[in-house]
């Protein structure tokens, strides 16, 4: 199968989710999918439209910020804006790390024609260390949350349903969630951040659909 | 009837609790440590209001036991 | 009555969370376990404390 991926890196959030990401692009790649990867200046609006048109990708994936009708990719350029192309994402499955997409552009993609869309319907929110930023993948606090998120991508990767993978996000997020509460465990912030996701985090469009 | 006042001072208190060596990234917000919070919420700026609703969900998510 | 309201909860508050802030009243900050004493002690704080929370939600 063809994977897009964007994956900007113009802040520390953006450089996080890049990063994160990475980890999965290793894994399809190993499983011998194509990944069409537009990494920093290329997770532009041009590259993502180029991308969606020729190479037809089964499964498009967006890291970066974006709002209620909007994904968007290096320095905040729009890529999707509903309303103006969601009719570039039909006949695909769509998961956005974007924040709030899941609002507007996510329910406008699925009557344009999307498989599914799995996102946010509000911010996404995440803890970090200051400290880890040059190597993220090493920050166990940013992984209670991420790691999750991933979950959701390898699940689709390999080739279950929408529904099974959006479960299996859910339960890891939870799992993260009660370990967090245990008497032994310090207490920590982090938990009301991950319930918030877990909250938001939301499927659309067809529930039985797989990537073969 | 509690004030707006009364729910920003709860906020305040609970965010205390950041460890100073980390960050919060909200959506495309940005990221901020807990004094960046905690001005927020003060001014009750878009931030602000965020975190509080975060806060208050997750308080009212512990009253129907989710945790449990 | 209220009481029972406030225990429900507190009860089943995960342990590490019972230190947490739950209430400011006169700028002094209660955690769960302070209202916790304060409500079954019947004190005036306590009454403070559980009628804030009803008011927030929280209970």
């Amino acid at each position: 199968m063809n994977i897009l991926v964007t994956r900007p890196e113009h802040d520390d959030t953006t450089y996080y989710l890049s990063h994160w990401s990475k980890k999965i692009l290793d894994f399809a790649k190993k499983k011998g999918e194509k990944i069409f990867d537009l990494n920093r200046e290329r997770a532009t609006k041009k590259e993502v439209t180029s991308f969606l048109s020729k190479k037809n990708p089964e499964f498009v994936i967006f890291n970066g910020h974006g709002d209620d009708d909007l994904v968007s990719g290096h320095k905040n350029e729009t890529l999707i804006k509903a309303g103006e192309n969601e009719g570039l994402l039909k006949n695909k499955m769509i998961y956005a790390i974007s924040c709030k997409s899941a609002k507007k552009l996510g329910p406008e993609s699925i009557s344009a024609g999307a498989i599914s869309y799995i996102g946010y319907d509000d911010d996404f929110v995440f803890i970090y260390e200051k400290n880890k930023i040059t190597n993220p993948l090493i920050d166990d606090i940013a992984k209670i949350y991420l790691e999750p998120s991933n979950e959701l991508i390898i699940s689709l990767i390999k080739g279950n349903s929408t529904s099974e993978s959006y479960k299996r996000s859910q339960d890891m997020f939870m799992t993260n969630l009660k370990k967090l509460l245990t008497s032994e465990a310090p207490s920590t912030p982090a938990v009301r951040y991950l319930w918030w996701d877990i909250k938001h985090q939301v499927l659309l469009g067809d529930k039985e659909a797989a990537l073969s | 009837m509690v004030s707006e006042e009364e729910i920003k001072d709860l906020v305040i208190a609970r965010l205390e609790s950041l460890p100073e060596n980390q960050k919060i990234s909200i959506g495309s917000k940005g990221e901020f440590n807990k004094y960046e919070l905690i001005e927020s919420v003060k001014k009750g700026d878009e931030i602000g209001k965020k975190i509080i609703e975060i806060e208050l969900e997750f308080l009212r998510a512990l009253k129907k036991g989710m945790f449990a | 009555m209220t009481l029972e309201r406030f225990m429900k909860v507190y009860s089943n508050l995960p342990i590490n969370l019972r230190k947490e802030v739950i209430i400011v009243i006169d700028k002094e900050p209660i955690s769960w376990d302070v209202a916790r004493n304060e409500i079954e002690h019947n004190t005036k704080l306590g009454k403070k404390i559980l009628k804030k929370l009803i008011e927030l939600k929280i209970i």
